[in-house]
């Protein structure tokens, strides 16, 4: 019973040692596309970092290529179209995936919660399943 | 190394999610009560350490911890890992739905297999014990995620593409760091308390 309170204590120590050394920064690992104006569009990780390996795909409404390239060193694409772009699709050939609708996509209701207290409700469900099972196993 | 919706094939995907299933059943095998509250905790740190972000070369890693997770839990790691993955997908949007198993599969075998030599191989100095742990399973998850690739679409062998470029690259100081962490991390556990290692399914060294 004892070990898994200091198991728990270590684990929240962990984690307040990741948020605090990582509080700038600190986004969970995604790669997201972002078109910042007409013809320039910015793929990131969500930890800020640019994915310059990133390559960018352009399609309109019925799924057709319009535009492809490699976004430059600092993760942006320029593109010079004058079609209606639906949504650009991004892959690093890293396992990351990410697709935008062109400007329109409203950000996924989680991602309006702050990442601390996200990271906080799934570290507190993990010990509190520790703790009931550890109280019942006494 | 989570790998998004749509990257790998759906026949890929389902296959491998058919593994996971079998992966998770065979660690959730003769679980007792008892271990769930380790098995819970490490899940967490496996959430966790998911949030340390290391910008290297093109892209950015984070720790996956497969090999502390075989040392300590054993069979039971996949079980660990399933939650923390549920964890990561529902909270921070990691992976896919879709490649969910494919993910499981990825992390959960470099464990397994971690568990497996720390069965077989006693002797060993418990740093480097940790540290070969460590290492060998970024290999593996590596050398997992360049075949599921493959196995998916010939491009990810060309060009823009090449993926053992990229993700050795990448990955290669991650293995490392993370046989560095998991030496220190282990030696000071077993030293500490060497019954953490015995039990939950996990070796006795």
């Amino acid at each position: 019973m004892k070990k898994y309170w200091r198991w728990s204590v270590y684990l929240i120590l962990f984690f307040l040692f990741v948020i605090f050394f990582e509080s700038e920064t600190v986004f969970a690992h995604r790669m997201v596309v972002e078109p910042i104006e007409d013809g320039v569009v910015y793929v990131r990780y969500d930890d800020g970092t640019p994915a310059s390996a990133a390559y960018v795909t352009a399609y309109d409404e019925t799924g057709d290529v319009l535009v492809e390239g490699q976004v430059d060193e600092e993760g942006y694409f320029y593109y010079d179209h004058d079609e209606e772009i639906d949504r650009f699709v991004a892959d690093d050939g890293l396992g990351h995936r990410s697709a935008s609708k062109d400007k329109m996509e409203s950000p996924h209701i989680l991602e309006k919660i702050p990442l601390v207290i996200r990271a906080l409700l799934g570290t507190g469900v993990v010990v509190f399943i520790a703790a009931i099972f550890s109280f019942r196993n006494k | 190394m989570h790998i998004a919706d749509g990257v790998i094939s759906i026949s890929v995907a389902a296959t491998t999610t058919v593994g996971a299933v079998g992966i998770l059943a065979y660690s959730l095998k003769g679980t007792k009560e008892e271990e769930i509250p380790k098995i819970s905790l490490l899940a967490g740190a496996f959430f966790v350490a998911s949030l340390i972000n290391i910008p290297i070369g093109p892209t950015s890693i984070h720790p996956l911890l497969g090999g502390f997770l075989g040392l300590v839990l054993g069979r039971r790691a996949p079980f660990a890992i399933f939650i923390g993955l549920i964890l990561q997908t529902l909270l921070f949007q990691h992976g896919g739905i879709s490649t969910f198993g494919t993910n499981m599969l990825l992390m959960s075998i470099p464990a397994l297999f971690v568990n497996y030599l720390s069965s077989i191989k006693k002797n060993i100095p418990l740093f480097l014990k940790g540290f070969i742990a460590g290492v060998i399973a970024i290999c593996i998850a590596v050398f997992l995620l360049i075949l599921l690739l493959f196995l998916s679409d010939q491009r990810y062998a060309e060009g823009t593409f090449s993926v053992i470029r990229l993700l050795v690259l990448a990955y290669f100081p991650l293995a490392i760091l993370e046989g560095i962490v998991t030496g220190v991390a282990y030696k000071y556990l077993y030293t500490m308390r060497p019954s953490l290692f015995n039990g939950a399914g996990g070796t006795s060294s």
